[in-house]
């Protein structure tokens, strides 16, 4: 995605085909589009039944936890900074969720309040710590997500437990037998994002990421940006970390370095540069979908473990080798 | 009072970065020193050199570290660089033959490993997040490939004797320190090459007009970031007598945490090696002290989160408060000259 401009220097008339397709090439989101698709038509012809609306559900299911997590790191990222703490927030979710053990509707509000709420006061600690206080966020953060690990195991020392029925069922299943509340949560995130990408939040989000001294010297109150970044990010993960209790079912309090990597990888291949102000969360949901696609992919040709690894440390690499062709081209125009 | 005066003046005369580290090898003192409420035997010279002795992985590891994040980059594929490393060195070094050629061979291997990192980031332009990333599973999947599952093999009997030899009744791995620290520190701070990587990694752009070979100087640290973790891979089959798969898990995000709470800046160009030895040597304090207290793993966990949550938090608390500069400039007070890749993607966004 791209910081909104008013004045984008080629009014409508000029703008040809050709241009239309360097515009494309060079825009991360759309090559990690067409990369999805790519990567779903091998999908489908590689695994039998792939295009059921069983299977189709279950990827979605599979999928949103990965693309509300990277939505929420994105955030951080366009600001420039590292949040590692998505991992222990997600897990920490998960095992409050899966330790309470409710029963009944009014469960989910408050499991759901509970976590977003946890989330929300982790990153806005982060937020502090970065924004505020000069630390540098890779270290905040880890100090937060290594803590979040530690209250994390005390509230669940070892995997296991049990996540209501309401939210096991209730959010990996279909509305009105066709709709996967998976998909509603996925369009809701690209329904808030296309809203809010206007406003003066996200567009001193992309400022900061492009260049924190100007930002603070046209009167950004960078600091406090950066607070509540890093909290609604918190927030998010809170929300995936919900997901993620929807979709295993149980508690689990030992993964949240793997998610950290799943999920920052999911924003590279998304086109959001590490350092900041450049991608958006549209290419991030895409690239959550392209790594969730992989890992089915993986598991239907059954390939035996080690090269399994081999074949996705591979695919990470030409996935964002694509973007970075897709951004040599973009340069190459504008030069 | 003049004296205390003084005192402080003097403090402030000391560079940012020299505070900085100066301050954490205090806070290590400091912790060590408290450790004696929780147990008699803390603070003790045994439970010092136990602590030295350990914290000779995360330094070993955090200079290879901590020259790629002065460049600005990450290596997240030391973790299996590590366990390869250790792998190889239960096999290769001990399958008869020349052990001295079988830790050459190892050193060579994970070198280019390094180097493919490199040339990903350098020339092929992959962020390094991504690169290393795919490398350490990529190398894992290789490893798993390599034991079939298990890995087998003990460590060679000099490896043994090295990590729980006594030199002048200190032991080996506090000397290895010591030596680590000296030869880290020399590298960076008085060969051309160290000045290289200072220029490089506070900014590209400038580094590069003014001539200096960029690429070859990043590719060189990943390589070197290898080489280290090969060392530390080597040192730890020494020291537990045998490799795992695992062995290098508990490494990666340490060693970035060394580096980084040592004082050296994720985004390049500052930082000093004596700051990310002094702070694994507080980290290793940290969870050997944690560890001792018998409490839960959760519990232990989130202290030694906590710990060096404090540890940032009081750090930028005294730099702030001493050094009195504009809001306008960044916090940290680094000079932050608009490089031309940023102006570039800011033209860019509307693409």
């Amino acid at each position: 995605m791209t910081v909104p401009r008013s004045d984008t220097g080629m009014s409508s008339r000029n703008v040809t085909w050709k241009a239309l397709l360097v515009r494309g090439l060079s825009n991360g989101a759309f090559i990690a589009l067409v990369l999805l698709v790519a990567v779903f038509m091998i999908y489908a012809a590689a695994a039998t039944g792939a295009l059921s609306i069983f299977s189709l559900t279950n990827l979605l299911n599979a999928s949103t936890t990965l693309v509300v997590a990277a939505v929420g790191l994105t955030l951080v990222i366009l600001t420039g900074g590292y949040d590692l703490s998505v991992g222990g927030v997600m897990v920490l979710s998960n095992v409050i969720i899966s330790s309470r053990g409710g029963h009944g509707g009014g469960t989910v509000v408050i499991d759901l309040a509970l976590v977003m709420t946890v989330g929300l006061l982790i990153g806005l600690i982060n937020g502090y710590m970065v924004g505020y206080l000069g630390v540098q966020s890779i270290a905040a953060t880890l100090a937060t997500m290594i803590m979040a690990d530690g209250i994390a195991l005390v509230v669940q020392p070892a995997p296991g437990g049990n996540v209501p029925g309401a939210i096991a069922y209730g959010f990996t299943s279909s509305m009105f037998g066709v709709i996967p509340v998976a998909a509603l949560i996925v369009i809701l995130f690209l329904i808030a994002w296309l809203v809010f990408r206007r406003t003066p939040f996200v567009k001193w989000i992309y400022a900061i990421g492009a260049d924190e001294r100007a930002a603070s010297q046209v009167k950004i109150p960078v600091p406090r940006v950066k607070m509540f970044t890093y909290g609604l990010a918190g927030l998010i993960y809170g929300l995936a970390g919900f997901m993620l209790s929807a979709q295993i079912a149980s508690g689990d309090p030992t993964t949240s370095t793997s998610f950290v990597m799943l999920v920052f990888a999911a924003v590279a291949i998304g086109g959001t540069a590490f350092g900041g102000g450049r991608g958006g969360v549209v290419g991030s949901i895409i690239g959550a979908g392209i790594l969730t696609i992989l890992q089915k992919m993986l598991f239907a040709v059954g390939a035996s473990s080690f090269f399994t690894y081999i074949f996705e440390g591979a695919i990470l690499i030409v996935a964002v080798l694509i973007g970075v062709v897709s951004n040599l081209i973009g340069k190459r125009v504008q030069i | 009072m003049s004296i205390k005066a003084g005192d402080k003046r003097s403090l402030l005369h000391l560079s940012r970065e020299s505070r900085h580290v100066f301050l954490i090898y205090v806070a290590a003192v400091v912790l060590i020193f408290l450790s004696r409420f929780i147990s008699a035997s803390f603070g003790s010279w045994h439970e010092i050199s136990t602590i030295l002795s350990l914290s000779v992985f995360l330094v070993a590891v955090g200079f290879g570290q901590g020259i790629v994040v002065l460049l600005g980059e990450l290596d997240l594929s030391i973790s299996s660089l590590i366990t390869l490393a250790g792998v190889l060195t239960t096999t290769w070094v001990n399958s008869g033959g020349d052990p001295v050629m079988g830790i050459v061979k190892i050193l060579v291997v994970v070198s280019i490993i390094g180097a493919i990192n490199g040339i990903g980031v350098a020339v092929v332009g992959i962020p390094s997040f991504i690169m290393t990333l795919a490398t350490q599973i990529i190398v894992y999947g290789a490893t798993l490939g390599f034991t079939g599952g298990t890995a087998l093999g003990l460590s060679p009997k000099f490896l043994d004797q090295l990590m729980g030899g006594q030199l002048i009744g200190i032991p080996v791995p506090v000397w290895l320190v010591l030596a680590f620290a000296i030869i880290g520190w020399l590298v960076l701070r008085l060969t051309t090459f160290g000045r290289k990587i200072y220029c490089v990694g506070s900014n590209r752009t400038a580094a590069f007009i003014a001539g200096l070979p960029v690429k070859r100087l990043i590719i060189l640290a990943f390589s070197i970031s290898g080489f280290s973790a090969a060392v530390t891979g080597m040192l730890l089959v020494g020291y537990s007598s045998g490799a795992v798969l695992t062995m290098g898990d508990p490494y990666l995000l340490p060693s970035i945490a060394a580096v980084v709470i040592g004082g050296t800046a994720i985004t390049g160009g500052r930082g000093s090696y004596l700051g990310t030895v002094g702070a694994a040597i507080l980290l290793t304090t940290v969870s050997t002290l944690v560890t001792a207290l018998g409490i839960s793993a959760g519990w232990q966990t989130f202290l030694y989160g906590l710990i060096i949550f404090a540890v940032l938090f009081f750090l930028r608390q005294t730099s702030f408060r001493l050094t009195k500069r504009p809001r306008l400039l960044q916090p940290d007070g680094a000079l932050n000259i608009p490089s031309i890749q940023s102006a570039r993607s800011v033209n860019n966004e509307d693409a």
